[in-house]
C-alpha cells in the first residue's frame, strides 16, 4: 500500500525523497481495554526534522510513539514511513527505524554490557560472516560508543552507570544503524542539564548529517522551542505545527489546562 | 562411604552402569546449565516448575496407555506423554497471564497445584489397580532412578539434550534480545514470540529428559541452580553460559559418583546438593555477590567514570 502523499508525487520522481514525509501518521488511535488512550490522530514529519511530542501525563504521548512503531496494538489508523505502510514491528528493520524506550522499562541488571547493548542496536553477522565484515560492524560499534562519550565505560556493566551515562548507551544502540527514522520516549527524563544538551546536539546532528527524522516525547514544555516541530497531544492531537504557532496560549491551554504558563 | 568407590566413579572405572549414569547424568546438568541460563535472563525460569510437575499425570497417563494396549512403559514413550501435558500446561499458564486480574505467580502456582494434583490422583490409581507388574514402578520415573537407566535409555537421553544443545547455541543471540529488550527485539525483525516458544520447548525437553535419572520434580533444581551460580561470577553472558553448564555438568558427575560409593544416597538430591554447595559457596566469595567476603579488585576505583 502506498500513502497517498507519494501517489502525489510518482510524477517527479526525482524529487521523491525531498518530498516525501519520513513518518505520516494517519488516524491513528489505541484502546486499552476498551478505554480509550488516544483518539484518532493524524500528524506528518519531514525528513532530518526534529518533532516534539508534548502533553500532560496520561495524554497518549507514549501510546501514540508505540502504536507508531505497531509494538502497542492500534485501534485504528495507517502508518507510512517514506511512502511505505508500517504494519508491523518486524519491519522497522528494513525501514530503518530506531527506537529509545524510556529509561524506566529496562532490566538494568540484566548481565550485558555497554558494547553488548550497542552491538543490539545492529543485526547481529552470521555465524561465518566474513572476517571483514565482522571488523566493520566492531568499528561501526565503537565509533556509536565514542560518539556518546562512553568509549572508557564500553565493557561495564549497564548497571554500573549513571542514568545519564544508560542513557547515552541506549542513544548509541538507536544510531549504531543510522536510523532514516529515530522515535524516543522521554530521553532526558531524570538527566541531568549538561548531558542533555549533549544528547539533544547528538540528535541535531544525526537529523543534519544522517538526514534522519525524529520524534521525540519530551516532558520539558520550557525545550520544545528547540525543536522543529512540536506536536500537542491530550487525548487527541491538539496541534502538530512549528513551535511558534504550536505554542499559542490557546493551544497550551488546550493541552494542559489553565495552570501551565510558558 | 566407599572412598575406594568413589575414585572409582570418579574416574570413570566405577563398572559400566555408574559410567554410563554419570557420563548422562553430567550432559544432562550441562544442557540445564545453558537453557537455564535463557531461561534465567528471560524471567521463565518457575516455568521448569509447571513443565516438572504437569509431567507427573503425563507420565501416568502415558504409563496407563501403555500398559493398556499391551507395551512396555519404556522412557520415551512415558517421555511423549510427559512432554504433552506439560506443553498444555505451560500454554495454559500463557493465557492465564494475559488476563489481566491474574498476575503471573498466581497464574504458574495454580497451573503446578492443578497438575500435581492430578498426577498424585492418577499414580494412586496405578498403585491400586498393581499395574506395577512388569517390574516398572511409575515412581522411578518421577523421582528418578538411575539404577534402572538401560544403554538405549542413556542414548535416548543423549540425542534429546544434544538435539536441545544444538537449537540452544544456535538461538543463542536471539534468546538474548529477546530476553533485554522484547520491543526492541521486534524492531529488529526477530519473532519474539517463535522465539519464546522455542526457549519453552528446550526447557520442556530438558526437564523431561531428567525423568529417569534425576528425576522430574528435582529437575528445577538442575536448571535454576548453575544458571544464578554463574551470575555471581560474571556478567558476562557468555561466560554465565559456560560457567553454568560447567558446574550443572560437576554437579551430576560428582552427585552420580558420590551416590554410588555411598548406600542408599539417592542420586537425584546428591546432584542437587552439589549444585546447591557450588551456590553457597559462590555467595560468598564470588565477585558479583553482595555477599561476598573477598574484597573486590575494585575494576570501579580503578576506571571511575569520566564524564565529559
Amino acid at each position: 500500500m502506498r500513502s497517498p502523499l507519494s501517489q502525489q508525487s510518482q510524477n517527479s520522481s526525482e524529487s521523491i525523497s525531498q518530498t516525501l514525509p519520513a513518518l505520516e501518521v494517519h488516524d491513528l488511535s489505541v484502546a486499552y481495554n476498551r478505554i480509550i488512550a488516544l483518539k484518532p490522530s493524524s500528524c506528518s514529519l519531514p525528513p532530518a526534522k526534529m518533532m516534539a511530542v508534548a502533553g500532560p501525563n496520561g495524554a497518549g504521548k507514549s501510546s501514540f510513539l508505540k502504536a507508531i512503531l505497531n509494538i502497542v496494538k492500534r485501534q485504528s489508523g495507517q502508518v507510512f514511513v517514506n511512502g511505505h505502510a508500517f504494519n508491523k514491528p518486524q519491519l522497522a528493520a528494513t525501514y530503518n527505524i530506531s527506537y529509545v524506550p524510556q529509561r524506566s522499562l529496562v532490566d538494568w541488571l540484566f548481565p550485558i554490557s555497554v558494547y553488548g547493548v550497542v552491538a543490539m542496536g545492529l543485526k547481529k553477522n552470521k555465524l561465518f560472516a566474513p572476517q571483514n565484515t565482522k571488523k566493520i560492524t566492531h568499528q561501526r560499534i565503537l565509533s556509536a560508543i565514542e560518539q556518546v562519550g562512553m568509549s572508557q565505560l564500553a565493557h561495564r556493566q549497564i548497571g554500573e552507570l549513571s542514568g545519564g551515562q544508560q542513557q547515552r548507551v541506549f542513544f548509541a544502540r538507536a544510531l549504531v544503524s543510522q536510523p532514516k527514522l529515530l522515535l524516543l520516549d522521554e530521553p532526558f527524563n531524570g538527566i541531568d542539564a549538561p548531558t542533555t544538551d549533549l544528547l539533544f546536539q547528538i540528535l541535531s546532528q544525526h537529523a543534519k548529517n544522517n538526514h534522519t527524522a525524529v520524534l521525540c516525547v519530551h516532558h520539558n514544555v520550557n525545550s520544545l522551542h528547540k525543536f522543529d516541530l512540536v506536536t500537542l497531544i491530550n487525548q487527541q492531537i491538539i496541534t502538530s505545527d512549528t513551535p511558534q504557532n504550536a505554542l499559542s496560549p490557546t493551544n497550551i491551554k488546550k493541552t494542559f489546562g489553565d495552570q501551565l504558563k510558558l | 562411604m566407599d572412598t575406594l568407590a568413589l575414585i572409582n566413579a570418579l574416574s570413570l572405572n566405577g563398572g559400566y552402569l555408574t559410567t554410563l549414569v554419570s557420563l548422562s547424568v553430567a550432559f544432562l546438568g550441562a544442557v540445564s546449565g545453558v537453557v537455564g541460563t535463557f531461561a534465567m535472563i528471560r524471567k521463565i525460569a518457575m516455568l521448569s516448575d509447571v513443565v516438572s510437575h504437569a509431567s507427573i499425570p503425563g507420565t501416568a497417563i502415558a504409563f496407563i496407555l501403555a500398559t493398556l494396549i499391551g507395551l512396555t512403559p519404556i522412557l520415551p514413550l512415558l517421555a511423549i506423554g510427559a512432554l504433552l501435558l506439560a506443553a498444555i500446561a505451560a500454554f495454559i499458564v500463557q493465557k492465564l497471564i494475559t488476563i489481566p486480574t491474574i498476575s503471573e505467580d498466581i497464574a504458574l502456582a495454580s497451573t503446578v497445584g492443578g497438575f500435581f494434583g492430578a498426577g498424585t490422583l492418577l499414580i494412586s490409581i496405578i498403585q491400586s489397580l498393581n499395574f506395577s507388574t512388569n517390574s516398572i514402578n511409575i515412581s522411578d520415573f518421577i523421582l528418578g532412578s538411575p539404577s534402572r537407566m538401560s544403554l538405549n535409555d542413556t542414548l535416548y537421553v543423549f540425542s534429546v539434550l544434544s538435539i536441545v544443545l544444538i537449537i540452544a547455541l544456535a538461538k543463542k543471540n536471539q534468546f538474548i534480545d529477546t530476553s533485554f529488550d522484547p520491543e526492541n527485539a521486534q524492531l529488529k525483525g526477530l519473532n519474539t514470540q517463535k522465539i519464546d516458544q522455542i526457549l519453552i520447548f528446550l526447557l520442556l525437553l530438558t526437564t523431561i529428559a531428567g525423568m529417569l535419572s534425576i528425576g522430574i520434580i528435582l529437575m528445577i533444581a538442575l536448571i535454576t541452580i548453575p544458571p544464578i551460580t554463574a551470575r555471581l561470577w560474571s556478567f558476562n553472558i557468555s561466560t554465565i553460559t559456560i560457567v553454568s553448564a560447567i558446574i550443572g555438568a560437576s554437579s551430576g558427575f560428582i552427585g552420580v559418583a558420590l551416590s554410588a560409593s555411598v548406600n542408599n544416597l539417592p542420586t537425584g538430591s546428591t546432584v542437587v546438593l552439589i549444585a546447591a554447595s557450588f551456590l553457597i559457596c559462590s555467595l560468598f566469595s564470588a565477585p558479583q555477590s553482595p555477599l561476598s567476603l573477598i574484597p573486590k579488585n575494585s575494576r570501579h576505583l580503578r576506571h571511575r567514570p569520566t564524564i565529559q
